[in-house]
């Protein structure tokens, strides 16, 4: 009887003393079998570890992928947090609780901090977004009003000083006594480019003091070619006059010297332009139709005056725009 | 190749064995080349796996074993990178909800303090314009 192998049970080796007539059969057979075995190992050896298809170079190159993933997770991380040195170890702790101010607020929509890493996956980061949101816009609209109100302040800083500096809003009363007394009427006088129009009309109280309050006017701004008298008063402004719009001063003139006239200082001013805002009571100011660029004011406490022609005590003072230039 | 061919052949490697009934005065030494020849094909089945301290080749054994070693310490790595970066993920959450907190409350202040500018500058018109608008 043949000896069955001690490693493999399908093997079988001669027995001593025996098997004499099967003794070659026997060792030829058992050769085979090992050899075969040896034949598999082999394959599987090579299978597992030999060439760039072996399980080994499979096993390596997900190794080397574990390694790019460690590394650049802490790569990413720094990033996406702009964490300059990531701690060598592990001792990072979870925060449990939200800003303060909105900790209750959020977590009443069961949205607490990811305390794990299967928490940081199921998250819902859309319902964290979509509840910071309000508080983001409430933000923006702050910022939004402040950047108007900015805006604004911008304006009038730069009315104040392009105004004061280039071309300072001169107020000026022709006399000590703030002008010449009299009386003007305003009515409606139909509409322009510049939207509804009024006719003012100023009649002096004193022809005396209206000859002498003309004569102060050419005096002061040094005008061309005066004739200041009560019954025809005119002369040339030498004067570059600009407008006001929004706090802005406008219509500055591009080059040379532009000649504002008022050819009417006599008895009746006759100036078309737009009547005041009548919200106004404690002044009105008058301008004059678009191609002018004087800027009458009477200083009159006065209602709404475009149903009606009204008339009042005034006394005239003119304020003049000029540019720096003239200052 | 079989054992049932004349002259009788292993199945794997083609060695050459004895046959039944013959080489007669020979047989020994064909079953020692036969035994030899399978010792041979184990030494290269041997050497292919090497040895597991043979780090300069570097053997099959031992690369076997170094993958072990850097597969565990990889999977080790990861599980700190998930654990760190999901930390961090938390913590950048929670620095949000304070940016936005503190985003919120300066905005409100620039509204106030461009509110009261607006206030001031209002002001300093009227007055610029002696008065009036």
């Amino acid at each position: 009887m043949p000896t069955t192998s001690s490693y493999y049970t399908d093997l079988e080796y001669p027995t001593v003393n025996q098997d004499g007539d099967t003794y070659g059969t026997l060792v030829n057979e058992y050769l085979d079998g090992l050899l075969t075995k040896l034949k598999n190992l082999s394959d599987r050896i090579n299978a597992a570890g030999v060439g760039s298809d072996s399980d080994l170079s499979q096993i390596l190159r997900d190794i080397s992928q574990y390694d790019n993933i460690n590394a650049s997770i802490p790569t990413t991380v720094k990033s996406t947090f702009g964490i300059t040195n990531l701690k060598g170890t592990d001792t990072y702790t979870y925060a449990t609780a939200w800003n303060a101010t909105y900790d209750s607020y959020l977590q009443g929509f069961s949205l607490v901090p990811p305390g794990s890493a299967a928490a940081v996956q199921s998250f819902d980061y859309d319902l964290l977004a979509e509840k910071l949101r309000p508080y983001v816009t409430q933000a923006e609209n702050n910022i939004s009003q402040a950047n108007s109100d900015i805006a604004h302040v911008n304006a009038i800083l730069y009315r104040l000083n392009t105004v004061g500096r280039v071309a300072r809003a001169l107020y000026k009363p022709l006399d000590v006594e703030s002008g010449v007394s009299g009386t003007v009427t305003i009515s409606t006088a139909g509409t322009d480019s510049w939207g509804d129009k009024e006719r003012v009309v100023f009649t002096p109280t004193d022809s005396t003091a209206y000859s002498a309050f003309a004569t102060a006017f050419y005096n002061d701004f040094k005008a061309d070619n005066p004739t200041t008298g009560y019954s025809s008063s005119s002369f040339t402004l030498p004067y570059i006059f600009t407008e006001e719009s929004n706090y802005t001063a406008t219509r500055f003139p591009t080059n040379g010297t532009k000649l504002g006239t008022i050819n009417d200082l006599s008895n009746t001013i006759n100036i078309i332009g737009r009547p005041p805002n009548s919200g106004l009571t404690s002044s009105t100011t008058v301008r004059q139709n678009i191609n002018g660029e004087t800027n009458i004011e009477f200083i009159q406490n006065r209602t709404n005056i475009t149903t009606s022609t009204q008339t009042f005590t005034v006394n005239l003072r003119f304020r003049l725009y000029r540019t720096g230039l003239y200052y | 190749m079989a054992l049932s061919d004349s002259p009788p052949t292993t199945t794997q490697y083609a060695i050459t064995l004895p046959e039944v009934g013959k080489n007669k005065n020979n047989w020994g030494v064909i079953l020692n080349a036969a035994l030899e020849s399978a010792a041979s094909n184990l030494k290269t089945v041997d050497d292919t796996l090497g040895d597991v301290s043979d780090s300069a080749t570097p053997s099959l054994a031992y690369q076997l074993t170094q993958a072990v070693t850097n597969a565990s310490t990889a999977a080790s790595n990861s599980a700190t990178a998930i654990t760190v970066a999901s930390k961090l993920t938390n913590n950048a959450l929670v620095a949000l909800t304070n940016d936005v907190n503190t985003a919120v409350t300066n905005a409100a202040t620039a509204a106030s303090n461009a509110s009261a500018a607006k206030t001031a500058a209002d002001a300093a018109l009227v007055l610029a314009n002696d008065g009036y608008y």
